[in-house]
C-alpha cells in the first residue's frame, strides 16, 4: 500500500475484483485483448532458439508432451468467457489461500 | 548409445503451417551406457557453419527520411524503429530535457489520450514507446496497420499535454532524489562530469535543479528542433516486403514535413597530464565504487576498432576478464571487475571498475593498475587470444539469429559511413587480430599513467590512503556529487575542545533557558509520495511520544511512558525491547546533547567539514549504548547542522543522515523547522514545523501503553 493506506482495505479492494470475475462475465472488449496478449506473448516466447528450447523443456517436463508447442495457443484461445467465470469460481476460494501482510520496521525518525 | 536428436522447425501462425516436428527422444538404459551419466558430457560441436548475413533494403523518402528494410518471415511480426541520427546537444541548465520531451510523445496526440493510446496498445498486445531520439513499435502481423497508426501519431503529432509533463516531470525528481545517495549513480555522474568537462554534452549531469528549470513550451520547442526526417532512420524489420514496406512508410511518415537538425561540434576533452585521483565523499559507506577513466578517440568502424575489443575482452570482459580473475576469484575483493573500451562518434571512453569494500579499497587500486601496466606492456598468451576470438565471434554468430541484428547492421553502415561489407568481413577482420595487434592497441589505449581514479566512498575511512595514485601533486581533488569542488578542511587543527563545542551549542539553542523547558511539543508536516503527513513528537517528564499521520487518523505510533515502550503500525502493535527500547529511552531525553559530557558518553572534534557551504565542526559522539553519530556544528552559529548515524542490528549496518535547517527562536528557545531525514526510505524526508509548543500542558493518555 502507499503510506496512509490501510492493508485491509487494499485487501477488501482486491477481493471484490476477484468476486466480479466470478460473479460476472468479462466484456467482449477485455476478452479480445487478452487472445490478442496470449498470441502476441507466445510469439515473443518461442522468437529465439533459446526460447523454443525452453517452451519443449517445459512442456515435455511438465505435461508429458513437446507437441504442445504446436497446439498450445489452440488451447487458450478456446476457452471461452464462461470458461474463465467457471475457473474463477472453482479456484479463487477464499479457504484456500494464504493472506501475508508484509510491514515495514517502524519508521525511525531519530529527531 | 545415446543420443537426442532434435529438428528444427518453424512456426507458422495463422496461415499454412510448415510441418513442424516433434522432439524425438530415444531411450535406452542408462546401465547398459559405456561412458556413464550422459548428463556428464557435453555433445560435441557439430562442424561450424558459414555464416550469411541478410540483406536489407534501403530507399529514401522525399522528405529525406531515410529507410531500411529487413524481411524476414520467420516470426508474423514486424517492428518499427525511428533513430534520429542528430549530434550531441548541449541541455546546459535544462540538462534531462531531451529524456523528458521524448517520453512525453507517448502521452497524447491531437486525436488521443494517453489512456486511449495505451488502451489502443494494450488491445493488440503491442508495444509502443518514444523517447529523446525517436521510438519503436512493435506488433504481431495483422495489428501491423493500427500500430503504425498510433506510432505515427504519437511521432507526428503529439499534443504535449500539460498534466502529462506535469507527472513526468515530478516522477523524474522522485528519481533523482534517489540517485542522490546511490553511489553507482555518484560514481557516473562525477565520471561523466570529469571526463568529460561540464561544457561537453557527455559531460553534462542531470540533477534536480536542472530539471525543475524545464517547461513544457521547452520540450515543445526540443521536438520541433530535433524531430526531423532529413536526419532520421526508419528501421522496419520482419514479416513485410520492401514494396508493401516503402507504401507504408510513405503513407504513414511522407507527411513529415522535410528538414533537418542543426550540426554541432565539440572540442575532444583535454586529457590529465598524470594520473589523479578524485574522490566523492559519500558518508557511513562502507564500500567504495572505483572508476579508472578517461576519454578515447575511437570511432565506429575505425581499424582499431576490431583489435581493441578482443584486447578488452581479454582484460575486463565477464568472468574470463583478467580484471575478474584478480580482484574477484584471487583476491576476493569484489563480486566484480571489469572494464570497457567503447568506441563514439564524438568520443570513446575507456572505464575500469568494480565496488570494493573500505578497508580493500588502496589494495584494488594497485591491482587494477597492475592489471593496466600488464596488459600495455606484455604480449597476451596464444590461448588468451583464441578464447577471446572464439568468444566475439560465437557472440556475432549467435546474434544473426535476431532480424534486428541485420537491421543494426545496416543502420550503423549507413550512419557511421562502414563500407558496404564491413559486417559481412567482420569475422575474416577478427580472425586476423594478432598478439601484435593487441599489443599495439593496448599501448595505444590503455593509459593508466594519464587517468582519472574516481572513488565514490567513506571518506574518514578510505581516503587517506589513496594519495600515492595521485602523480599529480600527491594530494586527492574532493568534489560534491555534483562534481564541483569542495574544500577538504578535514586536516585543519582544530582549536576547539569537544565539551567547550558542545556548550557553544548548547548556548546558541537556548542556554540556561533550556532547564527551565519541562516539556516540547512539536508537529511536523510532509510529503511521502506525493501525500501530506503530519508527525507529532512529544517529550515530557521522561516520556516520549510520535505519531505519524494522514488525514487525521494514525498511520504509526510510539510511545516510551518511561519504562516500557511499544510501537505500533497499521493497527498492529509490538513492544520493544532491547537496543531498540534503549533507544526510546535517548529520544525521551530533551536537549540529549546536555547528556554528552555526562558519563558513558564519549566525543572527539575530527576538524572542520563543509556542509552545503559552510564551514562545520566534525564531532564523533559514542553513546552508552554503543552507537555512534557524527554531528556537525556550524562554526560561526554553533547550530548542529546536521548528523550522520551508524547503526547495526542483527548484523545489518544502516546509516541515517538527518539534516537540520531554519532555525527559529520559541519561548526563548531555538529549534529546527525543517529536518530532512535520509537513509531509511529510498528518498529523503523532509519534515516542516507547523507548531513547536514549550511547556504547555500534555495529555498524560498520549504516553499509556
Amino acid at each position: 500500500t502507499n503510506m496512509g493506506v490501510n492493508v485491509s482495505d487494499l485487501e477488501m479492494a482486491m477481493d471484490k475484483e476477484v468476486e466480479k470475475v466470478q460473479n460476472e462475465l468479462i466484456s467482449e472488449t477485455e476478452f479480445q485483448k487478452l487472445r490478442n496478449q496470449v498470441e502476441s506473448d507466445y510469439v515473443t516466447s518461442n522468437s529465439r532458439v533459446a526460447g523454443i528450447a525452453e517452451s519443449l523443456a517445459t512442456y515435455y517436463m511438465f505435461f508429458g508432451d513437446a507437441n504442445l508447442i504446436n497446439n498450445e495457443l489452440d488451447r487458450y484461445l478456446a476457452v471461452t468467457r464462461e470458461d474463465i467465470q467457471a475457473a474463477a469460481k472453482k479456484y479463487m476460494v477464499p479457504s484456500n489461500r494464504v493472506v501475508l501482510y508484509y510491514l515495514p520496521k517502524s519508521l525511525d525518525t531519530k529527531s | 548409445m545415446r543420443y537426442i536428436k532434435f529438428l528444427s522447425f518453424l512456426i507458422v501462425l495463422g496461415l499454412a503451417s510448415c510441418a513442424p516436428k516433434v522432439a524425438k527422444e530415444t531411450t535406452s538404459d542408462a546401465k547398459s551406457t559405456a561412458s556413464g551419466d550422459f548428463r556428464s558430457m557435453a555433445p560435441k560441436a557439430g562442424p561450424a557453419r558459414a555464416i550469411e548475413i541478410g540483406k536489407s533494403t534501403n530507399f529514401t523518402l522525399a522528405n529525406g527520411l531515410k529507410v531500411i528494410v529487413v524481411e524476414n518471415h520467420k516470426l508474423p511480426q514486424i517492428s518499427y524503429q525511428l533513430t534520429i541520427d542528430r549530434d550531441p546537444i548541449l541541455e546546459k541548465e535544462k540538462a534531462g530535457l531531451s529524456s523528458i520531451a521524448g517520453s512525453l510523445l507517448a502521452t497524447g496526440t491531437t486525436s488521443k489520450t494517453k489512456a486511449e493510446i495505451d488502451e489502443a496498445v494494450d488491445y493488440i498486445g503491442a508495444s509502443l514507446s518514444t523517447n529523446g531520439t525517436g521510438g519503436f513499435a512493435s506488433s504481431l502481423t495483422k495489428h501491423s496497420d493500427k500500430i503504425l497508426a498510433l506510432f505515427s501519431d504519437v511521432i507526428l503529432k503529439p499534443s504535449f499535454p500539460q498534466n502529462e509533463f506535469d507527472k513526468i516531470k515530478t516522477q523524474t525528481l522522485s528519481g533523482l532524489q534517489t540517485e542522490k545517495d546511490d553511489p553507482n549513480a555518484i560514481s557516473s555522474n562525477v565520471s561523466s562530469a570529469l571526463t568529460y568537462g561540464t561544457n561537453h554534452p557527455y559531460g553534462e549531469i542531470t540533477n534536480e535543479i536542472t530539471v525543475s528549470n524545464i517547461n513544457l513550451k521547452d520540450c515543445v520547442d526540443y521536438y520541433h528542433a530535433n524531430f526531423k526526417p532529413g536526419t532520421a532512420y526508419l528501421v522496419i524489420v520482419g514479416d513485410i516486403t520492401p514494396e508493401v514496406a516503402k507504401s507504408k512508410a510513405e503513407n504513414y511518415f511522407g507527411g513529415w514535413t522535410a528538414g533537418k537538425t542543426t550540426p554541432q561540434a565539440y572540442a575532444f576533452p583535454k586529457p590529465v597530464e598524470k594520473t589523479e585521483v578524485d574522490f566523492v565523499d559519500k558518508a557511513g559507506a562502507v564500500q567504495s565504487v572505483i572508476n579508472i577513466t578517461y576519454a578515447v578517440d575511437m570511432k565506429p568502424g575505425a581499424e582499431d576498432v576490431i583489435p581493441a575489443r578482443v584486447m578488452n575482452t581479454i582484460l575486463g570482459s565477464g568472468f574470463s576478464g583478467r580484471l575478474f580473475k584478480n580482484l574477484r576469484e584471487d583476491k576476493a575483493y569484489t563480486y566484480g571487475a571489469y572494464s570497457s573500451l567503447e568506441p563514439n562518434k564524438l568520443v570513446g571512453q575507456f572505464s575500469a571498475n568494480a565496488s570494493v569494500r573500505n578497508e580493500v579499497t588502496d589494495s584494488a587500486v594497485t591491482q587494477f593498475l597492475i592489471e593496466l601496466n600488464k596488459m600495455k606492456t606484455e604480449p597476451v598468451t596464444a590461448k588468451e587470444l583464441e578464447l577471446a576470438k572464439a568468444f566475439i565471434a560465437g557472440g556475432f554468430a549467435r546474434g544473426l539469429e535476431s532480424p534486428q541484428t541485420v537491421a543494426n547492421f545496416a543502420l550503423n553502415t549507413m550512419m557511421y559511413n562502414l563500407p558496404a561489407d564491413y559486417y559481412e568481413t567482420y569475422l575474416q577482420k577478427l580472425a586476423a587480430v594478432s598478439i601484435d595487434d593487441v599489443s599495439r592497441v593496448a599501448k595505444k589505449y590503455i593509459t593508466p599513467d594519464m587517468a582519472r581514479i574516481i572513488v565514490v566512498g567513506n571518506k574518514d575511512e578510505v581516503m587517506a590512503k589513496l594519495t600515492g595514485f595521485d602523480k599529480q601533486d600527491g594530494k586527492i581533488q574532493l568534489y560534491d556529487i555534483y562534481a564541483n569542488p569542495k574544500k577538504d578542511e578535514s586536516s585543519t587543527v582544530v582549536d576547539v575542545d569537544a565539551k567547550k563545542l558542545i556548550d557553544a551549542y548548547l548556548t546558541a539553542i537556548g542556554g540556561s533557558k533550556l532547564d527551565a523547558v519541562t516539556s516540547l511539543d512539536q508537529t511536523y508536516s510532509m510529503e511521502i509520495q506525493g501525500m501530506s503527513m503530519t508527525t507529532r513528537m512529544v517529550q515530557t517528564a521522561g516520556k516520549f511520544y510520535m505519531a505519524m499521520s494522514m488525514q487525521g487518523s494514525n498511520v504509526m505510533k510510539q510511545v516510551y511512558d518511561g519504562e516500557k515502550a511499544i510501537a505500533e503500525q497499521m493497527g498492529q502493535s509490538a513492544p520493544l525491547e532491547g537496543e531498540d527500547l534503549a533507544s526510546m529511552k535517548e529520544k525521551a531525553n530533551l536537549f540529549p546533547e546536555r547528556m554528552y559530557k555526562t558519563e558513558g558518553y564519549t566525543m572527539e572534534v575530527k576538524g572542520i567539514e563543509d556542509v552545503n557551504g559552510k564551514s562545520c565542526y566534525k564531532l564523533v559522539v559514542t553513546k552508552p549504548s554503543g552507537s555512534k553519530s557524527t554531528e556537525f556544528y556550524d562554526k560561526e552559529t554553533f547550530l548542529k547542522v546536521k548528523e550522520i548515524n551508524v547503526e547495526t542490528s542483527m548484523g545489518e549496518t544502516s546509516t541515517t543522515i538527518v539534516e537540520y535547517a531554519d532555525y527559529n527562536a520559541v519561548d526563548g528557545i531555538t529549534v529546527p523547522y525543517t529536518i530532512s531525514i535520509s537513509g531509511p526510505m529510498p528518498m529523503p524526508l523532509v519534515m516542516k514545523a507547523t507548531s513547536v509548543k514549550v511547556n504547555t500542558p500534555v495529555d498524560p493518555m498520549l504516553f499509556k501503553i
